[in-house]
């Protein structure tokens, strides 16, 4: 592909900014797809043909496979992250330590389950060659997430047999099952999605098979293996055609175990680990503690669940609703009335005069903040990478962080000793507009409590931002959610980290059209957010990959 | 070959001499490059945040240290041990970073002294790994039985981005440190009671898992893999294949700590837990001695915490308010700077944890000299035991005058005892000479590490070529 074409992609600000002249839609905020659509896409690969399953995904499968819920991965070796996510195909590999992880749970599992009911995984239970070959066929299906090949029937069945030697015990089927399961927890077809795809390519696009589609969906959408329905409909072909695709999208949506995916890609997204360990100064935040992280980020998850399968309402809702929900302790802090438990959540409404929409949330707030004070930079970053999806640089190194103390001067508070650190021209630069989405946020100290006050001054929450092609005047951190809420940006970058997370890559160029479609739909009003995620079943680069030179 | 040259003798705490691997029958021949005398091992023991640099460094003068050389200082848990201690000055970190020098680095300084320091890399790419190699990996490649990792251990909370990192098995692939010490331990001790015939079952068992997994990894690459994708697998195998090494390895049946040390190894809940950091601590050194001592790993590296991070010290005496990042920026706080910690004096706070990790180092230091090898010295002296950290002064997030105490000669390859001034500046905080690749170097070839039968002359990709020839005996 073009390297300018990258390069422009990378800055999404671009298509709106650098690039007016050919993207610019034909009203505001909605990108016109016409020209970027008009060539068809090629599919992307997740540039490799074996995705190893992350920690999550080996821990749903192996609850779905047999029935263990003990998540053995906690105890594993921690991937590294690469852009943000978990996830990255390319970057998941079996190195160092991990494999010896993998031993270790396999042989914990297959001898745990050994030592229960072998109903739960095996179809039969005579000590029998027709038994042993029985279980190997069916357990061997759901552990690869396709049929084995008659090689791997044969080698598998020797190992069973071996087992009777090998194994302590008295019952060969249970040592049988033992060390079968023991080896296929640690086969590469188990702990990758392997996509061979041996079709004949048409266009230069190699379609996956059934099988492979059914691995697809189920990862992306449960994080866990396919179930009955997906495997009986990939025994008879059927995921190949689109209709069927769209409906089990559906039915896969409809499941708890989607709810839990969206979960864990709003964590990621919206890096809520740096909730865990807020220190912050609790004579000044009485309401507060730092046990609260699984509070903070429980309420943000739950919102946003809300948003997307409770009461499924439109993108801009998520900026834009004025409920929340909230236990004791974070009632306390957004001072609502009424009678609350720690264990419990409830959905509250929140005075519209002080809070709107997901970054007037606690969560946001307080994990963007000093321990007795509030940080207008910190906030302002996030909005710009992760909310609207803008390049924002580091700071330089060895620069002092020092700010001005209240008192000197004109400075009575946060905004002015931050105005007053960044006024140098060098600084202003960035600063410029990372103090002007940050300042917004004036009114929520460093807990997220609401205020009008600092230092018994005014706060002034004032300022203006250049969003897309237009400049937003705002008054407060409520009129800002309400420009982002129907921002192309915001939608952009909301889709964009979709892609990224569901095909586990980084995007890119070919991606564009079905980005700005995402993005253009999320912009409709009535629109639901679970369709946008249903989508990114339906792409060429979910469906086919391309041909690819083996060297 | 004579087997009794290869033969090694342990003697614990308890004195019992252990002699040949049992299974060393099994061990395929490609994986018994036969030491040609007691090999020498590498620790990087590493702190982060930076140091007390008024408070860290001898009082005596440049020289031969003496008992009066640690009064008063961070080192002072090292005192009776001068004779075997080098104590480096002048040394800066490459690139510099902290905007010195002309070499703006990728990255914040946290993440440039977490990913530059085993490395001598730049940062790079989005997600600011460290653009090579580290030393403990390429160490490892070279002199580890069939080429095992470095062990990388780790004390404190798992991370997943650079700043949690100090370990690279190639440029952008950071290689996370196992906080557990059972599970770093249970990869290759043997309890006491196991014996042989127990160990061989599970062995043949485990032969006979890899066997069929390997079988399949074999199929696979005949499918039209991409070479990204066999080497993958490649890895993949490696990374299981070292556990039948272990199982087997030289000195499996010396991989042993006391029953009821193992116990209370085995027992830990929550590693993580900051009143732990302490015990987990410790059993991580017992564990990374044992691991030294038995053969199992000749490189390792133990990481206490993370680059900004903790923990907070409430344990042997302390009492600190604020946690270990805060405390070096004078702060209460990760992200202020020079705001005071609450009336303390932020130095005197720092020289406590400063003496607190040389008190742990001098654990290690102990455990390793426990052990005498077929040549009568110990392992310690076997050994280079570097402790490091990731800034020097922590308030300024400064690369100069980096502070550095090794322990141990590497088998009389280094000269220890002295204190010595490896920068030719007048002062030790200077950008112009001494940069920290070159004591790389020098314990590359200090463990032995050769490339194409030759000295290594240049590791990392900033800073000099060549050794430090101050350091070496």
């Amino acid at each position: 592909m073009p390297l300018t074409f990258r390069i422009a992609w990378l800055s999404s600000a671009l298509i709106f900014v650098g690039c007016t002249g050919t993207i610019s839609g034909p009203s505001p905020g909605v990108v016109d797809t016409s020209a970027l659509c008009a060539v068809p896409a090629k599919p992307v690969s997740p540039g490799t043909k074996l995705v190893r399953l992350t920690h999550t995904q080996y821990d749903n499968t192996v609850r779905d496979l047999l029935g263990v819920t003990t998540a053995p991965s906690s105890a594993f070796q921690k991937d590294s992250t690469f852009q943000g996510f978990n996830n990255s195909a390319v970057g998941l590999a079996v190195a160092d330590r991990l494999g010896r992880d993998y031993r270790r749970a396999a042989e914990d599992l297959s001898s745990q389950v050994a030592a229960g009911a072998l109903s739960k995984v095996s179809p039969c239970s005579a000590a029998t060659d027709a038994c042993a070959k029985q279980f190997i066929d069916t357990f061997g299906k759901r552990a690869f997430r396709r049929p084995l090949t008659d090689a791997e029937k044969a080698t598998y069945f020797t190992l069973f047999k071996a087992a009777n030697t090998l194994l302590d015990g008295t019952d060969p089927l249970a040592k049988g099952v033992q060390l079968t399961i023991e080896a296929m927890l640690q086969s590469p077809n188990f702990l990758y999605r392997v996509e061979l795809a041996e079709q004949l390519p048409v266009n230069d696009m190699v379609a996956l098979n059934s099988y492979e589609m059914a691995s697809r969906l189920s990862y992306l959408l449960w994080n866990s293996m396919p179930d009955d329905t997906l495997f009986g409909l990939a025994d008879s072909g059927g995921l190949t055609d689109v209709a069927e695709l769209k409906a089990q999208t559906t039915r896969l949506l409809a499941d708890p175990r989607a709810r839990a995916v969206v979960d864990d890609f709003h964590s990621q997204w919206l890096d809520l680990d740096r909730e865990n360990n807020l220190n912050r100064d609790l004579a000044l935040f009485p309401n507060f503690s730092s046990s609260m992280a699984p509070a903070m980020q429980q309420e943000t998850l739950r919102y946003l669940k809300n948003i997307i399968f409770d009461e499924p309402s439109s993108f801009a809702s998520i900026y834009t609703s004025n409920y929340t929900f909230v236990n004791k302790e974070l009632a306390a802090l957004y001072q609502v009335a009424g009678t609350f438990s720690s264990s419990q959540f409830s959905k509250v409404t929140l005075d519209p005069a002080q809070r709107q929409g997901l970054l007037t949330q606690i969560g946001f707030l307080a994990s963007h903040s000093y321990a007795r004070t509030d940080s207008p930079i910190h906030r302002g970053v996030f909005v710009i990478r992760r909310v609207l999806g803008l390049p924002q640089g580091d700071p330089p190194a060895g620069i002092d962080f020092t700010l001005p103390p209240v008192g000197s001067g004109a400075i009575h508070t946060t905004r002015d000793q931050v105005a007053a650190k960044t006024s140098p021209a060098g600084c202003a630069t960035c600063h410029a507009r990372i103090n002007s989405y940050g300042f917004a946020f004036g009114n929520y100290d460093a807990v997220g409590q609401y205020r009008t006050k600092e230092n018994n001054f005014d706060v002034d929450t004032t300022g203006s931002v250049a969003l897309g092609e237009t400049t937003v005047a705002f008054k407060n951190a409520l009129e800002l959610s309400t420009a982002i809420s129907t921002a192309p940006d915001a939608r952009i970058s909301y889709a964009v980290n979709w892609l990224r997370y569901g095909y586990q890559r980084a995007d890119n160029s070919e991606d564009l059209c079905d980005i700005t479609t995402m993005a253009n739909n999320l912009g409709t009003e009535g629109y639901a957010i679970k369709d946008m995620i249903g989508a990114l079943t339906s792409t060429t680069s979910f469906r086919f990959r391309p041909v690819e030179i083996t060297p | 070959m004579n087997r009794l040259t290869r033969r090694f003798f342990l003697r614990g705490a308890g004195g019992i001499a252990i002699g040949l691997p049992f299974l060393e029958t099994l061990v395929p021949r490609t994986a018994r490059a036969a030491p040609a005398d007691v090999a020498k091992r590498f620790v990087a023991f590493f702190e982060c945040n930076g140091a007390n640099m008024d408070k860290f460094f001898p009082v005596t003068p440049y020289g031969a240290l003496t008992s009066a050389s640690f009064t008063g200082t961070s080192l002072a848990p090292l005192a009776g041990l001068e004779s075997k201690i080098i104590v480096p000055r002048g040394i800066r970190k490459v690139p510099n970073g902290f905007n010195i020098g002309g070499q703006t680095p990728v990255g914040c300084d946290h993440q440039n002294g977490m990913g530059g320091k085993l490395t001598a890399q730049q940062l790079a790419g989005a997600d600011h790994y460290a653009n090579g190699i580290s030393v403990d990996q390429y160490m490892a490649s070279k002199i580890n039985p069939s080429g095992r990792p470095s062990m990388t251990l780790k004390v404190g909370q798992k991370g997943s981005g650079v700043t949690s990192v100090i370990s690279y098995s190639a440029a952008g692939k950071p290689v996370q440190g196992e906080n557990n010490p059972w599970l770093a331990f249970r990869d290759f001790m043997v309890t006491a009671p196991t014996g042989p015939s127990t160990a061989q079952r599970i062995y043949d068992r485990q032969k006979s898992v890899l066997d069929v997994v390997k079988s399949e990894m074999d199929t696979l690459k005949t499918k039209g893999l991409s070479a990204a994708d066999k080497a993958k697998l490649d890895l993949h195998y490696t990374s299981i294949r070292e556990l039948e090494m272990a199982m087997v390895g030289m000195g499996l049946p010396a991989c042993t700590l006391p029953t009821a040390r193992t116990s209370e190894i085995q027992a830990v809940a929550n590693v993580e837990a900051e009143a732990n950091y302490k015990a987990i601590g410790q059993m991580q050194m017992d564990v990374l001695a044992i691991a030294l001592a038995c053969g199992n790993t000749r490189v390792a590296s133990l990481q206490w915490n993370n680059g900004a991070g903790g923990p907070t010290f409430k344990w042997d005496g302390l009492n600190h308010p604020y946690h270990h990042h805060a405390i070096s920026h004078n702060s209460t706080t990760d992200g202020g700077s020079n705001t005071g910690v609450g009336g303390a004096d932020y130095k005197q706070l720092l020289f406590e944890i400063d003496t607190w990790y040389g008190k742990q180092f001098r654990y290690l230091c102990d455990k390793l000299s426990a052990y005498t090898e077929a040549d009568g010295k110990t392992v310690l002296d076997n050994s280079a035991i570097v402790w490091m950290n990731e800034l020097s002064d922590g308030l300024e997030h400064n690369f100069m005058d980096m502070p550095y105490v090794i322990a141990g000669s590497c088998g009389g390859y280094l000269k220890t005892g002295q204190y010595v001034k490896l920068t030719k500046q007048a002062t030790t905080k200077q950008l112009v000479d001494a940069p920290h690749n070159k004591l790389l170097t020098t314990l590359i070839n200090a463990v032995g590490v050769t490339e194409n039968g030759a000295p290594v002359t240049n590791f990392g990709a900033y800073g000099d070529p060549g050794e430090y020839s101050e350091l070496k005996a």
